[in-house]
């Protein structure tokens, strides 16, 4: 019980930088981008070969995050310098960086078993060595929502909400839309290349089709943080994605004890998805429908 | 057009020479929106625009703030060829506000989050935070002078407010970094009848108080002549009648029904022109 409470906490607060980002695209850009399975992987990948190379463990895991951020910025390149639509673009990239990662590791998958990494000195805390990893990675994972609500309320941050909220009133206030939506993209990706990065480390490997699914996974724990602390504001959304991926994996490490099989998870979690929109959507016209009502 | 050339005349705050705006229909057909308009207006102007349905009205404020780009043509503000600006990079010269209130503010954001965004127009968005002590200060100091209504409900989200409130918060920010020229585009006319001289009101005081080159679109023939100081009527892309501040004092909207008629050949005003009883 405890295992599974630790090892949920464990991934839940590697991974919610994952969510963090999809609120950063999805709900402050209103940018669905689906880069996120690719860009996973890519900093993965990145981290991986910088590590077995020999990188000093953080360069490496800068270097994959800067990666991340690289595959974001083209995807929103594509959207607004091409014209291209934003499911699109993001389809687009998510395939593109297959071949890429490919590329990057020469191979299918990168073992990182004899290789020092960033997790190294965590390992060899006398203590239980799960709660080091829960300490640095919470630690971790506070500084990026405490970034982030910081972002989001300087006169740049601002402006990328403007744009995501109403682009035709942030660009008669001077703000150029296609940067704000590429920077977004970058931030995004950025921490989701971050997040691949230190999630390859915690397994051990990494592998091309580790990205696989991680946007329906993050939209998933997004939503369920959502349930718990609504969306009305920036410091809500950032609270709903680091305590949504933690609830997320509980849930889940659940499901797999009670016999849930592996290869069944995606499955479950994309209905898991489609009953919490098509309940908020009828949760939507229910309150619609109830306004009307006192109106007539 | 009826303005006399004047020697010693200020240099004007905007010019347009000859702009053309055509848009394209399908089977290559195009209407033209604007057939080679020329005009200047000075600083402090406040010009009326009024005109049939398709005349150009809105695609001449669109052209002004870069939200549409000109087929031919120049445009240019305090002298400075602005032709080939995108909207954003002119935004710190020319202000709009939109007729449809769900488009004229940020819905999630807070009032004074709005405010802020307006606020750095026309400065450089850095890592400052959007809403310290001294600015928020500031901002609530603006509101309180212009648009009361709004003052006790800065920290609210501007889509909980109603419309007449969206389009002042949309008249605050328009106005508040010191933009040259203003475009209001029917910028009252979804309001009910009792809202909208309160908007028009902190509109005034808006104009007046920042000494703003205002362009305003209506349908409202009666606002059309008893706001500004000169009155343009289009059709077919054309400014047909041009009447200047001597000749608008004595303006009635009857006066103006018969001169648009008589400039048009005969063509009465749209339906949905609101004239007084």
């Amino acid at each position: 019980m405890v295992d599974l409470f630790a090892t949920s906490a464990e991934q839940g607060l590697v991974l919610c930088l994952v969510t963090l980002g999809i609120v950063i695209s999805f709900r402050i850009a209103d940018f669905p981008d689906l880069t996120v399975d690719g860009s996973f992987a890519t900093g993965a990948s990145v981290a991986a070969v910088g590590l077995a190379a020999g990188l000093p463990p953080l360069l490496a895991v800068g270097i994959a995050a800067v990666a991340g951020a690289a595959a974001g910025t083209v995807t929103g390149t594509l959207h607004t310098k091409l014209g291209i639509s934003k499911i699109l673009a993001g389809i687009l990239m998510m395939i593109m960086l297959y071949s890429v990662n490919l590329r990057i590791m020469g191979r299918s998958n990168v073992p990182l078993l004899d290789v020092r990494t960033a997790l190294t000195p965590l390992e060899n805390v006398n203590w239980a060595h799960s709660a080091a990893f829960i300490i640095a990675f919470g630690v971790l994972a506070l500084a990026a929502r405490g970034v982030l609500d910081w972002f989001f309320s300087t006169d740049l941050g601002l402006a990328l909400r403007a744009v995501g909220d109403n682009e035709k009133m942030a660009v008669a206030a001077g703000i150029n839309p296609d940067s704000a939506k590429i920077l977004a993209l970058a931030m995004a990706n950025c921490l989701v290349g971050l997040s691949g990065a230190l999630f390859a480390q915690t397994v051990g490997f990494a592998d091309v089709g580790m990205g696989i699914g991680m946007i329906i996974i993050g939209f998933a724990s997004l939503l369920i943080g959502e349930a718990v602390f609504g969306r009305r504001s920036i410091t809500r959304l950032t609270a709903a994605a680091v305590v949504g991926t933690i609830i997320y994996q509980l849930i889940v490490g659940t499901a797999l004890r009670l016999g849930l099989a592996p290869t069944d998870l995606r499955l479950a979690t994309g209905l898991m998805v489609v009953a919490a929109l098509g309940l908020s959507r009828r949760a939507v016209q229910r309150r619609a429908g109830a306004e009307a009502g006192t109106a007539a | 057009m009826s303005s006399e050339p004047q020697a010693d005349a200020p240099a004007p705050v905007l010019r347009l020479e000859g702009v053309t705006k055509r848009f394209s229909l399908n089977e290559g057909e195009a209407v033209v929106a604007l057939d080679g308009i020329d005009l200047e207006l000075c600083r402090g102007d406040f010009v009326t625009i009024v005109g049939s349905n398709g005349a150009g009205k809105s695609t001449l404020l669109n052209v002004i703030s870069g939200a549409v780009p000109c087929d031919d043509g120049q445009v240019s503000i305090r002298g400075i060829d602005v032709t080939s600006w995108p909207q954003h990079k002119r935004a710190h010269m020319v202000a709009v506000v939109l007729q449809d209130p769900k488009t004229s503010v940020a819905p999630s954001l807070t009032v004074e989050e709005n405010l802020a965004v307006a606020f750095s127009r026309g400065k450089r968005r850095g890592l400052h935070l959007a809403l310290t002590r001294s600015r928020r200060r500031n901002l609530q100091d603006q509101v309180v002078a212009l648009a009361p209504p709004l003052a006790n409900r800065l920290r609210q989200s501007a889509g909980s407010l109603s419309g007449g409130e969206r389009q002042m918060l949309a008249v605050v920010m328009a106005t508040l970094a010191g933009a040259d020229v203003l475009c209001l585009d029917e910028h009252c006319a979804s309001l009910d009848p009792l809202r909208a001289p309160e908007v028009m009101a902190v509109t005034d005081a808006a104009i007046h108080n920042r000494g703003l080159t205002t362009l305003m679109v209506t349908h409202n023939l009666e606002l059309a002549v008893r706001h500004g100081k000169r009155l343009l009527l289009m059709h077919h892309g054309r400014i047909v009648v041009d009447v200047q501040q001597e000749d608008k004092d004595r303006l009635t909207p009857q006066r103006l029904m018969d001169r648009f008629r008589t400039a048009t050949g005969g063509m009465p005003l749209p339906a949905r022109t609101v004239l007084p009883d």
